[in-house]
């Protein structure tokens, strides 16, 4: 039995195999992102062990095809078993040994890429500054202490672990969570504007009706999901009151236990920053005469506290901001007045393994080339 | 080939199977609620506070999704006219509808910002003629072609043009604009002329309905305790129409702005300096909780301990109004979010099934000076 699994992972059919189910999940891939857009086709297809299908009016959902961490980590355990069974070390095979390693680098670091980059918004208006940046897909429910002068203590709790419905609790709360509804993604209303509302029956929303209602996951790109739940927060004597949280609220509500002051939120997740930056100035530049964009650029001032790092820095298009193993870019502005900027940060740690991964190819292959050319020379040259 | 299970092979696929193993667990592993430390944010708004959801609906229409991209789009709410579909936005427009007419007409309704146009109102006309394929006109003739037009609860202007496609059909196109600052807003109703013509009363009446605003927070009394942000009022024009509920004649010097969604009325007072108080009316079917309930939630967002039912009867006065007896209190305390001295004067009133609540809230010596106002105002409130 091991024999036949050690068989199966180091034969070349199987990298052969793999290999073609991957162009083909490469092909649905793309073509689902019509339907399903690009960040909801990437998470079916590609960060996925099985891809699925669900039957409609079913809540069965029948795995139909490998998914990208099932290829790719085949793929993976085949080129290392392979390697390991048939490499033989010698001179000549050294290439064979890059361009092996090259493929593993590539997978690995796309793996590490998939698993450690986080991808978020900073926004600033001009004269004013920012430590974090917002992710654009994912929420948490923000309860902050703002009872010291100086900071405020945050336990962020992710929406995601509100749509479990488990108990949730941290030693830096004075209550215990238990979602008691969630809905990933949400309307609220003033009235009951038809199907699908509901009363809201919570402490926040006993002084007026609101009505909310479940909708559909959206799949396009340009919107996002905003969740609502209700939740019960339970004190240490049991007593409880449910309340409303939801990312429709744009300012933070609050929440007094125990004669402590709460403020609470449903807003992007949120990734502080050891720096701030201020935006001086958001530059909108335009082809005379024309409305077509020529340039965006935002000059921005770098203030870190613990080093007093102080700098003048320009982000423009195609020149963004490399710091603190993050890359800023020129991403969008503020549309009422163009005095904001929106800057995209990037945070992959792991965004040097393709370079490194194509060198080792490249290398290997030359090698590879090279090897075989010199000996054929050689033994042309003796006959 | 002979297999050897005790040599390096056996080692490599479980180094390989281990690996894989970690990778896979470390996808899996689910987000943690983190707890953390940041410095107070300063009150200067930021872009972020805009919000760019746009997925509320505080007047009443229902979005299927919500924007996130472009990131800092401003916040549009309208009341959309029956029959008109939402559709997506793009760089550009920042809301668009779809009208399908009886014969399978097609007509659009875009809203779109852009800069630099303030002012150029003939060339604006021009542009649009230029479609249509009809002479440019003069300045003057072209002013004429503009009539006047509520957008927002502002004056705008209007355009209205019709000719044929290239296609040989009829079809108008109806703009409206607003200058706003540097930015000019269009808003364009274009399609099949027969359905454009139907369309357009409620044209004028999404045109009224529109608000380009930051994000408003169900402020006020929906909020577990507090919410209501002083200092942050919008530049939101009233409330024309309030349908139902009571009327009133407000004292010269409360200046009436909007409430969000979740406020029947509300009004802001500015005293001396910077002191400011404002004037909340919310109503709830029924008892709207209970006195001691609401009495206590008034404390917390003065930072006060609640009070029992018994010092809370004590400290309740009755007044006579027209609309039925209403209690009345009045409490101290600080609010959190100014640290200065705050009052509230808070009233509540059942009249016919319902539950009023008026609440005046602000600066100390400012609720003091108007609780005469605030209690003949109560009183004058018609049912």
């Amino acid at each position: 039995m091991l024999k036949r699994i050690y068989k199966l992972l180091t034969s070349v059919r199987l990298a052969v195999v793999l290999l073609a189910l991957g162009l083909i999940l490469v092909f649905l891939g793309t073509i689902a992102q019509v339907k399903l857009g690009l960040y909801q086709a990437q998470s079916e297809f590609f960060r996925s062990w099985l891809i699925y299908w669900q039957p409609s009016e079913s809540s069965l959902s029948i795995p139909i095809f490998p998914g990208g961490y099932l290829v790719g980590g085949l793929l993976l355990i085949n080129l290392f078993a392979a390697h390991l069974r048939y490499y033989r070390p010698g001179f000549k095979r050294i290439g064979i040994a890059m361009i092996h390693l090259g493929v593993v680098l590539l997978l690995g670091g796309q793996f590490a890429t998939d698993m450690l980059s986080t991808e978020s918004f900073m926004r600033i208006r001009e004269g004013s500054s920012s430590n974090y940046s917002e992710s654009n897909s994912l929420w948490e429910l923000a309860l902050i202490d703002t009872s010291d002068a100086e900071e405020d203590k945050v336990v962020a709790i992710p929406t995601s672990l509100l749509s479990g419905g488990k108990e949730l609790s941290n030693p830096e709360l004075p209550f215990k969570v238990q979602p008691v509804k969630f809905y990933l993604n949400s309307t609220l209303s003033a009235k009951n504007e038809g199907e699908g509302y509901e009363l809201v029956k919570a402490e926040n929303t006993e002084l007026t009706e609101i009505w909310w209602r479940r909708l559909p996951k959206v799949t396009q790109m340009n919107f996002r999901d905003i969740p609502s739940s209700l939740i019960k927060l339970i004190g240490p004597e049991g007593d409880s009151r449910t309340i409303l949280v939801s990312g429709h609220f744009s300012r933070p509500q609050t929440i007094t236990v125990d004669g402590k002051e709460l403020q609470f939120e449903v807003r992007p997740t949120r990734y502080y920053k050891s720096f701030s930056l201020h935006l001086i100035d958001f530059r909108f530049d335009r082809y005379a005469g024309t409305n077509t964009p020529k340039n965006f650029s935002s000059r921005v001032r770098l203030a870190r506290t613990d080093n007093n790092e102080d700098r003048e820095v320009t982000i423009r298009m195609n020149e963004p901001l490399r710091y603190s193993g993050e890359t800023f870019f020129q991403a969008d502005w503020d549309k009422t007045d163009e005095k904001g900027t929106v800057l995209q940060v990037v945070d992959n740690p792991g965004w040097l393994t393709p370079y490194f991964a194509c060198v080792l190819v490249s290398l290997g292959m030359i090698w590879q080339f090279m090897s075989h050319l010199i000996g054929f020379a050689t033994k042309r040259e003796k006959a | 080939m002979r297999l050897n299970f005790q040599g390096t092979e056996v080692r490599s696929i479980l180094i390989a199977c281990t690996g894989l193993l970690l990778v896979a667990c470390s996808a899996g592993a689910a987000e943690k609620i983190k707890v953390y430390r940041v410095p107070k944010e300063p009150v200067t708004p930021t872009v972020s506070e805009i919000h760019s959801d746009a997925g509320d609906d505080h007047a009443g229409h229902d979005h299927s999704g919500h924007d996130h991209g472009p990131p800092a789009q401003p916040k549009v709410t309208f009341t959309k006219p029956e029959g008109w579909l939402e559709g997506g936005r793009d760089e550009m427009r920042v809301v668009s509808f779809s009208i399908t007419g009886p014969n399978g007409q097609t007509a659009q309704v875009t809203v779109t910002p852009l800069p630099g146009l303030a002012g150029r109102e003939s060339l604006i006309v021009n542009m649009w003629r230029q479609q249509f394929g009809l002479s440019e006109l003069t300045e003057d003739a072209a002013a004429k072609e503009l009539i006047a037009v509520e957008i927002g609860g502002a004056p705008g202007k209007m355009f209205d043009i019709a000719g044929k496609s290239a296609d040989g059909s009829a079809i108008r196109i109806v703009t409206a604009m607003k200058h706003v600052g540097e930015m000019s807003w269009f808003y364009k109703l274009q399609g099949d002329n027969e359905l454009v013509v139907a369309q357009i009363t409620n044209f004028v009446e999404f045109l009224k309905s529109v608000r380009i605003e930051a994000a408003i927070l169900p402020d006020g009394d929906p909020s577990v305790a507090g919410g209501t942000m002083l200092g942050t009022v919008t530049s939101q024009p009233p409330p024309a129409v309030r349908e139902g509920g009571p009327t009133w004649t407000a004292p010269s010097s409360w200046k009436e702005i909007a409430g969000g969604q979740f406020l029947y009325a509300k009004f802001i007072i500015s005293g001396e300096g910077e002191s400011e108080a404002v004037v909340n009316v919310s109503t709830s079917a029924g008892d709207g909780g209970g006195l001691s309930a609401n009495v206590n939630r008034w404390l917390g967002q003065l930072g006060q301990a609640p009070w029992s039912k018994d010092e809370i009867l004590n400290k309740v006065k009755e007044v006579a109004t027209t609309g039925g007896h209403a209690m009345i209190v009045e409490m101290s305390g600080t609010d959190v979010r100014t640290g200065g001295s705050t009052s509230i004067v808070g009233a509540i009133v059942n009249n016919s099934g319902s539950t009023w609540f008026y609440k005046l809230m602000g600066d100390s010596d400012l609720v003091a000076a108007q609780k005469e106002a605030f209690t003949t105002f109560l009183i004058e409130v018609n049912y």
